[in-house]
């Protein structure tokens, strides 16, 4: 148990210094040899045995927790000696840089012995038998392991043939594909590890035939899993999973560079633990320490020949090999940049300088990694639109030819019945929808939060590189300390403001772009209302966003920021009661809009004033009254507030008849007049419950009054009126139906015997007796 | 085999048989010796006392020209096949196996030989002795062994894994057939190593194994200097055995690439049709399967293209007239499988210069392969025809 705690910390350490591997500047790869190998120098003259038993100590987990928590003092330690001055600090590091230079010179010195030495060191350690053992035993597991993976294997393969070859169309399809087969081959890929390294642990070994051993088949899974990896990615051997916007024979030849920079680097790790392990289990010899270093830098110096070597082959052959042509200079620039970041971090782990290289590596590769990532993003939504409006458009032309098959069949019907062809010349085509990209929202957002995702884990990793834990740098009071903390969590708030506030742009944006306004004369819809929010909440949450990002960078220069919460809060309360009104106009505002009491160009009546909604600002409203006046209110001031144009409105008309009208054919004719509102293409589809009569609603004096009704949309009942009336009046008339006018019958005895003028005269004065009690005329009815 | 067979195609089926044949013999030794090796797991004692069953049987007067002349026609008709090869862009499987059939020769010769130097010193060969010299004596002769053990099982277990796969049915055979692949070897290479860990404490001068009665006990029986001048023999008939072997192989494909250097190259443009449509140009002389394959055209191919699954059938739907006829072995399969008079496996048409125009009869995931269905149609065929 204690040796696989041992193999999973290895593993995590190989994983984790193998992740840098995939990009170019892998020379990084060697690092943690000479640490290690540097480790063994206090052993001093201890014998074997002493050394046997102090591993078997260290392996032990109480040891090793007794260890950290001893360890723990030491690092206050070198918390206190980062306070030293900074002259001092400056004195360590030159005299550091001036101990390496001179171990470098040694070991340039001793380079043509190394071999030689090594040799030695090697015979003293290992007898010739005991080395082909250890070859025995590393090939006895892989071909366990192995076995063991082909037999896992034989039972998946049919699906991930299946998996590999099913045409795929949509990006989402092949990524959920190339998931699926990644989960698989890793599947084979642990029963591997389980298969080696578990009948590995089931033995006792000699400690260095162990630690070889495992050493190796650490390196067998560490390169497998990272073309597993490349695998997942490229999918060389089945370009229906390729993620990425290349061919096959890019994907292959980038898969091969991988593969052989893996290897090696892989390889030229494992040797230089495999250095540090032997020095371990050995007396220290004065020299070995030189060739040690010697010998890492040796292997350094091949990972960097491997690693210029496929950089410069990847970008002279890809280009070739791609069928879009690639731009020379953008592709000598990225060769260029990547030769010398290379190059650049061998030379600072020449100089011993560790933080300096891993902060090259990671700074190197967070720069391409995000223009990649974005391009590859960009790439996979490109795919899904391009995907989603294939398929529309074969939608639509299927239900074209639908209809066109449909036409056909008709156009024949009509010419059997012998019909004129302008009949069958009246149906149009149906319009094909427009097409919506639906990722439109999307894309922005994912490739903010991959960016996100990216610089975090770029940010970690720096933090880790120069051992500064960003959890707890609070309690670091140091200058640096302060100066990363405050920048590593401005950082962070600000990429956190950035991707809500990407989001929330994003979909406000796209909300707002997809608004259609009313078209002239027709009700707006629901949606007109949140076009009135969605700005001021845009507004509101750039302002809190900018605040918070502000007071927490304030927060982390170290500005004790409550006071300004403090008085930011009474300057808050005095503003409030000094704008109570203001406040209360914008409060209420945003619940009126939330009730959806009016929204803009809507007809409503507030108070005594009417007129349509023209704007909305955060605190007023402003109506224009249809003779073009404009009011603005406050929101405050609106008590109650009538809506005119919701949903339908009911209008009732009076006419007025004479007592002989023949009621049925009133109503018939109504009903006739109903009917050809109702059929009228302007206004008719408006109408949802057309004209019809409603009898006799009252009688009075001198006629009956016939109501009739009608129910349309909001805003179209004016012109159905006026038709209503034309109509109604015409058909009447062509009817013989006399509208009642008010008339005076005066009755005179013998009356027939006067003269006309004095029947006038009579008439005159009959006349001014009704018109007095009718008192002053009604106002026109208001009408937009 | 004594007379010559009428057509040379009829070459290749017995070529083929008696390939599959002495590799099915090698095969079965290999199994049992490694399985007298998975005793070791146990106890050296008990490699020793099956040795005679396990091992004895196959090293018998008999079995022992059986065995050899099974080595020699698998190598020849092994060396045939290489040159016969039209393409070397080849699947995984069978580049393994090539390459585990190229070493084996130089790897296994010195075992062989060193081996049957033990009887001419007056010595048995037991595992006993055997193991000592492996482990202790001469470490990297030991090596040898593990690699010659890999690589022979790997060979073989291609081989009849291959063969196994192409049989109508297969699939309960080879349920068996897969964890017996991988448990032999594992078990024999554990059982080595174990027998080791049970033999070297002695040349260390700790205390380990000792043979209760060791047949070799008084070493050997014939003078140092025999002894030695007979080791300088085996040792070098080994080396010359392996070298001998590789210069064959290399001669093989030397022969293999004057062959499709003097051969005529015309080109040929393929079109597939149906579902995964593809067109591509291949050069004749190559199969339309090796076409395919150089093409990174998916084709169903469950024998990769030895002429005996009958998954890779196409249907020729035009160019017809320059292809030549099914040979007898084409003719079988293609009977076996009930199929219609267009179709050809891809695997045995060697499409002449022109266009060709087909559809593949088994889609390429096996999607639509169903060996239940098609034994159901031929049984109700043959009912039929009776």
């Amino acid at each position: 148990m204690i040796r696989l705690a041992a193999v999973i910390r290895r593993l995590l350490l190989c994983m984790a210094v193998c992740a840098g591997l995939v990009a170019a500047p892998a020379v990084a790869q060697i690092v943690p040899a000479p640490q290690e190998t540097e480790a063994p120098t206090d052993a001093g003259n201890a014998s074997p045995n002493d050394i046997r038993e102090l591993m078997r100590l260290l392996a032990d987990p109480q040891i090793q927790n007794w260890l950290e928590e001893a360890a723990g003092p030491s690092e206050e330690l070198t918390a206190n000696a980062a306070k030293a001055s900074f002259r001092q600090i400056i004195e360590t590091r030159l005299a550091a840089f001036g101990e390496r230079v001179e171990s470098l010179g040694l070991a340039w010195k001793i380079i043509p012995r190394v071999p030689e030495v090594l040799g030695a060191h090697w015979e003293s350690q290992l007898s010739p038998a005991q080395k082909v053992r250890s070859l025995t035993y590393l090939l006895t597991f892989l071909v366990i392991g192995f076995g063991l993976e082909w037999l896992y294997r034989r039972y998946l393969d049919m699906a991930l043939l299946r998996i590999e070859l099913a045409p795929k169309e949509a990006p989402l399809q092949k990524l959920a594909g190339a998931a699926s087969r990644a989960a698989i081959i890793l599947g084979g890929l642990l029963v591997f590890a389980i298969g080696s390294i578990g009948t590995f642990e089931m033995f006792h070994w000699p400690p260095l035939v162990a630690a070889v051993v495992l050493d190796f088949l650490t390196l067998v899974l560490v390169v497998r899993a990272i073309l597993t990896l490349s695998l997942f990615v490229q999918a060389p051997f089945a370009p229906e999973l390729r993620l990425v916007p290349y061919g096959t024979p890019v994907a292959k030849h980038l898969h091969r560079l991988l593969c052989v920079l893996s290897v090696s680097v892989g390889l030229a790790v494992v040797l230089s633990f495999l250095l540090a392990r032997m020095s371990a289990f050995q007396d220290m010899a004065a020299d070995l320490q030189a060739v040690v270093l010697a010998q890492s830098v040796m292997l350094a110096g091949v990972i960097l020949l491997v690693a210029w070597g496929c950089i410069w082959i990847g970008f002279r052959r890809v280009p070739r090999l791609t069928e879009t042509p690639c731009n020379p200079s953008v592709t000598r620039f990225w060769r260029n940049y990547a030769l010398v970041s290379v190059g650049a971090a061998f030379g600072f782990w020449l100089i011993g300088a560790f933080a300096m290289m891993w902060t090259l590596v990671i700074v190197g590769l967070a720069v391409p990694g995000l223009r990649l990532l974005a391009a590859w993003i960009d790439h996979f939504f490109d795919q899904s639109t391009a995907a989603l409006h294939e398929q529309h458009e074969a939608e639509a032309a299927a239900e074209l030819a639908a209809f066109e098959a449909a036409e056909a069949a008709r156009q024949a019907e009509v010419a059997q019945e012998g019909e004129t062809q302008d009949s069958a010349l009246a149906v149009e085509p149906p319009a094909a929808p427009e097409f919506h990209d639906p990722y439109a929202t999307t894309r922005p957002i994912v490739k903010r939060a991959a960016r996100f995702v990216l610089l975090i884990a770029a940010v970690l990793a720096l933090a880790s590189v120069w051992g500064v834990n960003i959890l707890s740098l609070s309690e670091d009071r140091s200058m640096a300390g302060r100066a990363l903390e405050v920048l590593v969590d401005s950082f962070v708030a600000l990429l956190f403001a950035d991707l809500v506030w990407t989001w929330a742009k994003t979909v406000i944006d796209k909300r707002i772009a997809d608004y259609e306004p009313p078209v002239d004369g027709q009700a707006p819809g629901p949606e007109a209302r949140m076009i009135t929010l969605l700005p001021l909440l845009r507004t509101i949450l750039m302002v809190t966003l900018l605040t918070m990002v502000g007071l927490s960078v304030l927060t982390a220069l170290g500005v004790n920021i409550a006071p300004l919460l403090a008085g930011a809060g009474i300057l808050g309360i005095a503003i409030g009661f000094g704008t109570q009104s203001l406040v209360r106009d914008i409060v209420a505002g945003i619940f009126f809009l939330i009730d959806d009491a009016f929204r803009l160009g809507e007809y409503i009546e507030v108070g005594d004033l009417v007129g349509t909604v023209e704007s909305i600002s955060i605190r007023s409203m402003r109506i224009r009254h249809h003779r073009g006046k404009v009011h603005t209110v406050p929101y405050g001031e609106l008590k109650s507030l009538t809506n005119h144009s919701r949903d339908w409105v009911i209008m009732k008309l009076e006419f007025r008849v004479p007592f002989d009208t023949d009621l049925m054919l009133v109503k018939k004719l109504v009903k006739k007049v109903g009917a050809e509102l109702k059929a009228n293409e302007h206004y008719g589809p408006s109408i949802l419950s057309t004209l019809k009569s409603q009898g006799v609603r009252r009688m009075e004096e001198f006629n009956m009054v016939v109501g009739v009704k009608f129910m349309t949309k909001p805003g179209e009942q004016w012109l159905v009126r006026r038709d209503a009336y034309q109509k109604v009046r015409d058909i009447f008339e062509a009817n013989g139906i006399r509208m009642a006018e008010r008339n005076v019958k005066v009755e005179i005895a013998g009356g027939d015997q006067l003269d006309p003028d004095t029947q006038k005269a009579v008439a005159g004065a009959a006349q001014d007796a009704i018109d007095k009690p009718a008192g002053p005329p009604k106002p026109v009815p208001d009408e937009p | 085999m004594s007379e010559a067979p009428p057509e040379p195609v009829n070459l290749t089926g017995v070529r083929r048989g008696l390939m599959i044949g002495s590799g099915l013999v090698l095969f079965a030794f290999i199994t049992c010796h490694l399985v007298n090796l998975a005793l070791g797991l146990h106890s050296v004692a008990l490699m020793d006392q099956w040795r005679w069953v396990l091992s004895g049987l196959w090293t018998g007067p008999v079995m022992r020209i059986v065995l050899a002349v099974a080595l020699l026609v698998h190598f020849i008709s092994a060396l045939v096949s290489i040159y016969l090869r039209n393409t070397l862009r080849i699947p995984a499987y069978d580049m393994a196996q090539l390459v585990a059939g190229i070493l084996i020769v130089p790897l296994l010769a010195p075992h062989v030989f060193g081996i049957m130097a033990y009887p001419a010193l007056g010595l048995v060969a037991t595992y006993d002795l055997v193991l000592r010299f492996f482990w202790t004596l001469s470490p990297v002769d030991g090596l040898r062994q593990v690699v010659l053990l890999v690589v022979v099982w790997l060979h073989g277990t291609i081989g009849v894994y291959t063969w196994l796969r192409s049989r109508d049915g297969s699939a309960r055979t080879l349920r068996v057939f897969y964890p017996v692949v991988v448990i032999v070897p594992v078990i024999a290479l554990l059982g080595y190593v174990e027998a080791g860990r049970q033999v070297i404490p002695l040349a260390e001068g700790g205390t380990g194994y000792v043979m209760a009665d060791d047949p070799n006990g008084a070493g050997p029986k014939v003078s140092p200097e025999t002894a030695r001048q007979i080791v300088t023999a085996a040792k070098r008939n080994g080396r010359v055995a392996g070298q001998v072997s590789l210069v064959l192989v290399v001669l093989a494909f030397a022969a293999r690439a004057v062959r499709i250097a003097v051969q005529d190259k015309g080109r040929v443009q393929v079109n597939y049709l149906g579902r995964r449509k593809a067109a591509f140009a291949g050069q004749s002389g190559q199969t339309l399967l090796e076409m395919a394959r150089l093409n990174d055209i998916p084709h169903a191919n469950v024998c990769r293209g030895r002429g005996r699954c009958g998954t890779c059938r196409v249907r020729v739907l035009k160019g017809e007239d320059h292809l030549p006829p099914p040979d007898a072995r084409e003719r079988k399969v293609l009977d076996h499988w009930n199929a219609g008079p267009r179709e050809r496996l891809a695997c045995q048409l060697h499409p002449q210069d022109g266009f060709l125009e087909v559809e593949r009869v088994v889609q390429p995931d096996y999607s639509d392969l169903d060996y239940a269905q098609t034994r159901a149609r031929g049984g109700q065929v043959a009912g039929e025809t009776s």
